[in-house]
Formats: structure tokens, sequence, C-alpha cells
């Protein structure tokens, strides 16, 4: 009896064993069902972070009314009603009015703005001008960790096609790093990407592939588009988080006329040694009065900068991109730990400087 | 501890996706890394500020290059038959991080938009380079790579990287769908072993060819073919056939791709459509003096999706233009059958129209649960201009469901970044198993430009609707309300005008009267009224409110068929 009853356990065991094994599948469906499992991961960082992603409606007077003449996207930055988004997106407005995923529409006012750099702070606020709360803000990600290859996601307002506050999606890659766009407002150190973004998207978000924010939205290189306007030829730019970081702090304090761009004062070109490669930024001009000119040891015409420390970071300057790309992520008022330059074969490492306001020189090289 | 081991596994399954798509990331970003320090820029010597040359690529370590016919091209000459291509003598060729190098052209061969380029005084350098790969072995649905000097944004830097699917192999051409821009031209096309599969020729500029808009690439294998009597023939293009795939996330990923259009292929045929003598499909564009201009549009077969196996066939309602008569229609199917193809009807209003064939066994194509589709998932657009001459794989092209919308209620459709063209609306909309989401229709390309990554489907939720009124021969069309309206400040809307015999007319709407309600809605401009009144048909009844002096009236109107309709 006793035995029987091991059999008949060993024979359940059996038989459960059996059943639990996996049936077999081909290779055509294991295939699929890899691809799915890629397919869910993005689904998943696309409904993570479209919450995030809002749309921006900048409403002008007419007559006696207030329109909405021009709009943009933005990206909610704190959980208490902080949206980025970019200068040209608010600007001129009599009005801010946002829409958001879960279908309200409320009102922003402007916080701060950096609008050399097309970087605005918005306060999303309730009808009794309180500041919302208890949205779901996005995961900072950064640009440094990233490659050219790999993929992001784009959410925004192209077209208007976001009106209703649900972000449209797009997929890319990574094209480019480092990027210096001139115009009327100057991207530094910006990332390029393919995902589609067209007009409308100015202002929204691009994700990394774990849906973490890596920049705003805020130009295009196109070839054409419609006769109406351009459109999406595959040449995206994104203002870097790591600018917008540098620039936060002050926009929450706010400032008339916006937060100005930190500069040194100086004009630099690329060096190369005798065999083409570049080994840093020469100084051709240093503008009297200037950071660069004033400090206690002021750098020359003819330094070569190798080597800028803030905040206890060194970046190696190759060339003068590598230096704009560097300045362009710090406010007036950023304190550098050092500059190390070569000035007549000898290795000099100065001090003292602190970042001004660009002079009306610099700007204009800027445009 | 066998419970804490458990946990661990149980973790370790739940981030393997992640992890996936991270490994993923890594062998697209290491293709692209090899492929940006081989890209080159190459300028003619003398060309002028703002000219951004052509792209090229390294593929031997003694400073060969493979670029585009224009390297070098400085500008055109007045000749007896039109204007000739003027090229500089000398070649400057500019790598990555700026370093420039003299060059010469060792051949320039026209019919494969290609050159052969090399660096001078480069003894003793050893070159970044790629390795070939077997551009042969692509297949509809490949991961197509591209590196090159897109708008001369590599001026300061790095090329620019962009990714794609080959959407069509076509008479000796490779079609991508990564971004292919001015300066990108002769810039490496890479396959997904970042092997190089061809040089990129040209943006689509023939408004009238299937591929207007998408990128055009020279494949390797018919370029070598035009250097084989070189000395250097088999030092510099070696035989890439046979390598073993090194990565392995994204062939995978790929290999579903391929079977995406095997899956769905069958079903996606081609219209070709006869109409009267001399009637030409036209499109605006912004012309060179920035003003719309009417140009001259692809006018070839279309694109179809069989709907069911007893012959119902559906495509785009644009597909048969405005409302030019079609003389006669054949269905061609990408398994080489073609049949007589009668219309049945046109939806105007949802924007497809229906054929009909005589046939009981055409292959369709199953259905995407609607319920289920998700923001963010794949998607692949595909499409047949091929007519009685199918290369075998569909038209296709890859992105995700950027958005559903809700229009109103005749109007939903589904928005993908996936590229759409004149070549494939009228196509399928299908997910990676080659289901069917949607039918694929034009966008507004006055507005929204030509792959810009806007594209539009009608759910088939739509399509079944239309259906019944379709298949008993009728056709459907906007509701026709006849008024003018005066535009007010206020947002008022006010009537200036009623159409005789119209809607709007035969309800008794006069001059002046004020619109407060029409179909149940508060009416606050006459934006808000166009949109209620598009959004019925032709035969539907609605009721309405209007102020007449100090009056409310209430009026019904039945609505009827535009002028034109």
């Amino acid at each position: 009896m006793r035995l029987h009853r091991l059999i008949s356990w060993a024979g359940i065991l059996a038989a459960a064993t059996t059943l639990a094994e996996p049936p077999a599948i081909s290779p055509e469906e294991r295939i699929l069902r890899e691809a799915e499992s890629f397919q869910e991961q993005i689904v998943r960082v696309v409904s993570t972070v479209r919450p995030s992603s809002v749309t921006i409606f900048n409403l002008v007077k007419q007559g006696n009314a207030l329109v909405a003449r021009s709009g943009g996207s933005g990206v909610i930055l704190s959980t208490d009603g902080h949206v980025l988004t970019n200068e040209h997106v608010i600007k001129d407005a009599a009005k801010l009015e946002v829409a958001m995923l879960d279908g309200r529409k409320v009102t922003a006012t402007v916080e701060g703005h950096v609008p050399e750099y097309d970087i605005a702070l918005l306060q999303l606020r309730d009808d009794k001008g309180k500041p919302l709360t208890g949205l779901k803000a996005a995961a900072l990600g950064n640009t440094t960790g990233m490659k050219s290859g790999d993929w992001v996601i784009a959410t925004g307002n192209p077209f208007f096609l976001g009106a209703s506050g649900r972000a449209v999606v797009t997929l890319g890659v990574v094209s480019g790093l480092n990027r210096i766009v001139p115009g009327e407002f100057f991207y530094g150190n910006c990332l390029q990407h393919d995902a589609e973004i067209n007009p409308g998207n100015s202002g929204g978000p691009l994700w990394d592939d774990q849906g973490r924010l890596v920049g705003i939205n805020g130009k295009i290189s196109s070839r054409g588009g419609g006769s109406v306007g351009p459109s999406s030829s595959g040449v995206g730019f994104t203002i870097p988080v790591e600018q917008v970081q540098n620039y936060y702090k002050q926009m929450l304090l706010g400032a008339a006329g916006g937060i100005q761009p930190g500069d040194l004062g100086i004009t630099v070109e690329t060096v190369r040694d005798d065999k083409g490669k570049e080994i840093g930024a020469k100084i051709t001009e240093v503008r009297a009065g200037s950071p660069a000119a004033t400090g206690k040891s002021p750098l020359q015409v003819g330094d070569v900068i190798e080597c800028v420390s803030l905040k206890f970071q060194s970046t190696t300057i190759r060339n003068a991109t590598d230096y704009t790309n560097l300045l362009s992520l710090w406010p007036v008022g950023t304190k550098l730990d050092s500059i190390q330059v070569r000035r007549e074969k000898a290795l000099r490492v100065l001090t003292g400087f602190v970042l001004a306001a660009a002079s009306k020189e610099t700007k204009e090289a800027k445009k | 501890m066998r419970r804490l081991l458990l946990a661990g596994a149980l973790l370790a399954a739940a981030s393997c996706p992640a992890a996936a798509v991270t490994e993923l990331d890594k062998e697209f970003a290491g293709a692209a890394a090899q492929l940006e320090v081989a890209t080159v820029n190459v300028l003619g010597v003398g060309s002028g500020e703002g000219n951004p040359g052509s792209s090229g690529i390294l593929i031997h370590p003694d400073g060969w290059i493979l670029s585009d016919a224009d390297a070098g091209l400085i500008g055109f000459q007045n000749g007896p038959k039109g204007p000739k291509k003027v090229y500089a003598p000398k070649l400057e060729v500019r790598l990555p991080g700026g370093k420039s190098f003299k060059a010469s052209v060792v051949r320039r061969n026209l019919a494969t938009d290609s050159s052969l380029i090399r660096i001078e005084e480069a003894a003793g350098m050893v070159f970044p380079f790629l390795r070939l790969g077997d551009s042969q072995a692509l297949r509809v649905g490949s991961w197509s790579m591209l590196c090159g000097n897109a708008f001369g944004l590599s001026k300061e830097g790095k090329p620019s990287v962009s990714l794609g699917v080959v959407a069509a192999l076509h008479e000796g051409r490779i079609v991508t769908s990564a971004a292919v821009n001015p300066g990108s031209n002769g810039g490496p096309c890479v396959d997904v072993e970042g092997g190089l599969v061809g040089i990129v020729s040209s943006w689509g500029v023939d408004r009238t060819s299937p591929w207007f808009g998408m990128g055009l690439i020279t494949p390797l294998h018919i370029l070598r073919e035009k250097y084989k009597d070189l000395p250097d023939f088999a030092k510099l293009f070696p035989d890439p056939r046979g390598l073993a795939p090194k990565t392995r996330w994204a062939p995978s990923l790929q290999e579903a791709f391929h079977a995406v259009g095997r899956k769905a292929g069958p079903a996606v045929g081609s219209l070709i459509l006869t109409r009267e003598a001399g009637v030409t499909k036209t499109e605006i564009t912004k012309g060179p003096d920035g003003k719309p201009q009417q140009v001259p549009a692809y006018g070839g077969p279309v694109s179809a999706v069989v709907w069911s196996a007893d012959g119902y066939v559906v495509t785009a309602v644009d597909n048969l233009w405005a409302r030019e008569k079609i003389l006669s229609a054949v269905l061609a199917l990408p398994d080489g059958r073609t049949f007589p193809a009668v219309l049945k009807g046109r939806d105007q209003v949802r924007g497809l129209a229906l054929f009909k064939v005589e046939a009981q066994d055409l292959p369709c194509l199953e259905h995407a649960d609607a319920g289920k589709l998700q923001v963010g998932q794949f998607v692949f657009a595909l499409g047949n201009p091929y007519g009685t001459q199918p290369p075998g794989d569909p038209f296709l092209t890859f992105g995700m469901l950027s958005a559903t919308h809700q229009l109103d209620k005749n109007h939903d459709a589904f928005q993908t970044d996936a590229a759409m063209n004149d070549a494939n609306m009228g196509g399928a909309l299908v997910d990676l198993r080659g289901r069917l989401i949607g039918l694929n229709i034009p966008v507004n390309t006055a507005q929204f430009g030509r792959n810009s990554g806007i594209g539009f489907s009608i759910p088939l939720s739509k399509i079944e609707e239309a259906l019944p009124r379709l298949k008993e021969g009728k056709n459907v069309v906007p509701g026709f309300f006849g008024i003018n309206v005066q535009p007010d400040p206020s947002g008022k809307v006010v009537i200036a005008g009623v159409v005789p015999g119209g809607g709007a007319d035969k309800a008794g709407v006069a001059v002046g009267d004020v619109v407060v309600e029409f179909a149940g809605q508060a009416i606050q401009n006459f934006d808000q009224l166009r949109a209620l009144i598009v959004s019925q048909l032709a035969g539907d009844e609605v009721v309405l409110k209007v102020v007449r002096g100090e009056q409310e009236l209430e009026l019904k109107a039945l609505l009827g068929e535009g002028p034109g309709a």
C-alpha cells in the first residue's frame, strides 16, 4: 500500500514536470517574442514619460480676446509644477496655457528664463493661482554618457497634433554630440538626433532608452517641408539637460530680463601641432574689462588654453569648439577653479576668474 | 537560502528585457563609433564657403575613399547640352577631428553615382577604415545606418549618424528610411554588422517617383563591378560574403522585421488605374519664390490592401485623386496574379475607397486587436507601387505608434513616424506580427511636408463602418449645410449668406441669424461649427438653434451633398 502510494506520488510529480515544460516554439516565434520584449520595454518607457510631456499654448491679445497664436511643448521637472520649455515658445505671450495627458488645461507663469540659450522655466498653476502639486516629474539623465547610435524618444506637440495634451511620440537615434548651432538662439554642446521633430515639438523632451530626460528639443535643420513651413528631415537639436541643471537654481530665483550666460571675454581659435593634431584653444583677443582681463593673473593674447577646471571637474580643451561648449553650460557668477594655459611653452595654472555677462561683441559672434 | 536564490532569479528575469535594450544600444553605438571615425568630408579645392561638399568613407588603411560622383563638384558651366558639372582637379579630405589631406579622384563612375578617391602624401599613415559588408544579403526590413556631413554639420566635429531600415530594393538601388540630407551624399550605409553595404547617392528629389523623399543608395555589389579592372581591386574590394554575425540583438530584431514583410506583404497589392487621357497628378509645394506652386506628383500604381479573400480590396480615397473618372482598374498581387477590379464606392469622409475583384482565394491579413494597441509599439507601413512587376518584398518602413487621435464621430486616426509617401498610402499599417492595424492615408503635405515623421492610418473600426454602404455601391460624402458666415471679432456666428437649395436654406436659416447650437452642442465660434458640419454625412438630419432678433428658433436640417460631390 505504502509502496503503491509512493509510486503514485512519483507519477504525479512526473506528470507535473512534463506539464511545466514550455511547449516547443518555432525559431520564428522565438525571434518574434524577443522582438516583442524589446517593444514592451519601449512601450513601458513611453507610458512612463508621456505624462511628463505637456503642450503649451502661447496666447496673445486680439481685440479684447486672448487667442492661441502659437505654442509648443514642455516637460514637467518637479512634482509641484515646474515646466521646462524654450524661450521661443513663450516669447511675447499675454497668457500661457498648458494641456496635460490627463486632459487638464491649466495656466502657467514664467519663473525664470535664459533668453539667449532658448531656455525657460514655467510654473503651472490652478485656477486660484496656486502652484499645482502631485504631478509626474521627469527622471533626469545625462548626455555625457550618450553615444551616436543610442536610441532616443521624443515626445511633444508637432503641428498641434498634441493639442489635447496627449503627446505625440517619435523614435530615433543620437546622430551626433557637442554640436554648436548658432542663430537667434545659441545652442551650445547640444545633441543631434534623427527622431522626427517638427514645428510644435519645441521645448518638448528627448528621452533616453530608459526614459530619462536628456534635454529639450528646440531646432531642426530642414531641407524643405511643405508650402506652409519647414518640417523634419531627421536632423533635430536638443539642449542638453546638463545646461538646464546648471541654470535651474538661478531661474528659480528669477531675474528681470532673464539669466545671462556666463562669459570670460576672450576669442579663441583651434591650434594644432605639426602633425595636425588639435592641442588647445589659442586666445586671439582679450576684451578690456572682462573677467579674463581683470583677474589677479589675467589671460593674454597668445595663451593656449588646455584645460579648464570648475566645480571640481577638469575639462580638457582640445579646440575652440570644446571651449565654447564648456562655457555655454555655465551662467553668470560661476567661479572657475582654474585655467591651465601654455604661455610661450611654459605651463601656467591661473585662478581667480568669475564668469560675467557677455559683452555685445561676444553675443554678436554667436549669431 | 533557497528562497533568496529564487528571489534573485525572479529579479534577473524581470530585468532581462531592459538589459536586452541596453545591449542593443551598445551594438548600434558600436557600429556608429566605427562609422564616425572613418567617414570623411570631401571638398573640391576652391569650392565656395557654404558648399558642404560630399561625404566619403575610408575603405583601406592606406587612405582610399569611396564617395559619390559629385565629389569635388565646384559648380556648373553652360555647355551646348545645358549646364555641365565642373569638378575641382584637387580635393581636400577632412577627417573627423579636423585633420585635412590633399586627395585626387582615381575613378569617377556616373552610372553608380560613385567615385574612388586616394589621399596623397599619406605614406606611413594608417587611416581608420570600414570593412566591406555583403550588400547582396540585405533584405527589405534590414537595418541601414548612415553617416555623413548632413547640412555641413561635421565642420566642427563628427559627422551625423542616422538609422533606418531598407524600405525597398529596386532597380539596383537600396531605398532607405534613414535620414539623407544635403551633404550626406557619398557617405556610407552600413548593415547590422557595421559592414559597408552602399554609398549614399541622394534623397529622392523626383516628385513623380515612388521614392520621392526617401534616401537612395548604390549597393556595394553593383558599385564594385565598375572598379574591377583597377590594379588595386583585390586589395580594396575583398569579397565580403559569408562572414558570421558578431552581434546578437540587432540581427534578431531585424529578422523579426524581415518576417513582417514576408507575412503581411502578400496581401498588399498594387492598383493600376487608368484615367482619361491628359489627367495627371499634381501637388502644391513651395516654389523658388517662396510662394505655393503646383507641380507634377507621383502618378504610378498605388497601394491597396486585400480586405477579404472573396475579393474586396481597400485603398485610400486620395489614390483616386479628386473626382476624375477611373476608366479601368487592375489589381496586381505580389504573387504575380492580376485581376480586373471594379470601383464600388468612395468614402470621402473616412478617406477610403472600395474595389472588388472576382476571386475567392485572395491572401488577406489577420487583424490586430485595437483594444491592445499601445503608443510606442512598433509599426510598419507596407506599400506596393510595383504594379505587375513585384520584386518579391513590399515597400516597408518602420516606426512607432506615435499617438491615437479621436477627432470626431467619423474620424479616428492612428499616427506614426514610419515614413509615408504617395507610394505607400492606401497600403497597410501592421504590427510586429504582421497583423493589420489600419489603412495608410495621406497627410496634408503643404502643412506637414514630406517624410517628416507624420503619417496617419484609418483604424479598422472605421473601415468596417464604411464598408456596408460602399459594398452597395454608394458613395459617402461630407454633409453640406450651405452657409456663408460673416467674420465677427467676438466669435459670434452670424449668417451672411445661404446657398439656395442647400440644407440650411431648406431648414429655413436666414441671413442675420446667429447660430447658437448645432447637433446638440453650444457654438462658440465658426471653426467649431465648421468642424461639426464636416463631421456629418450627407443624408444626416441635425437640429440647430439660431437667434433671430429677440427669438430663439429650433430648426431641423437635412444635410445634402456639396456642389462638387
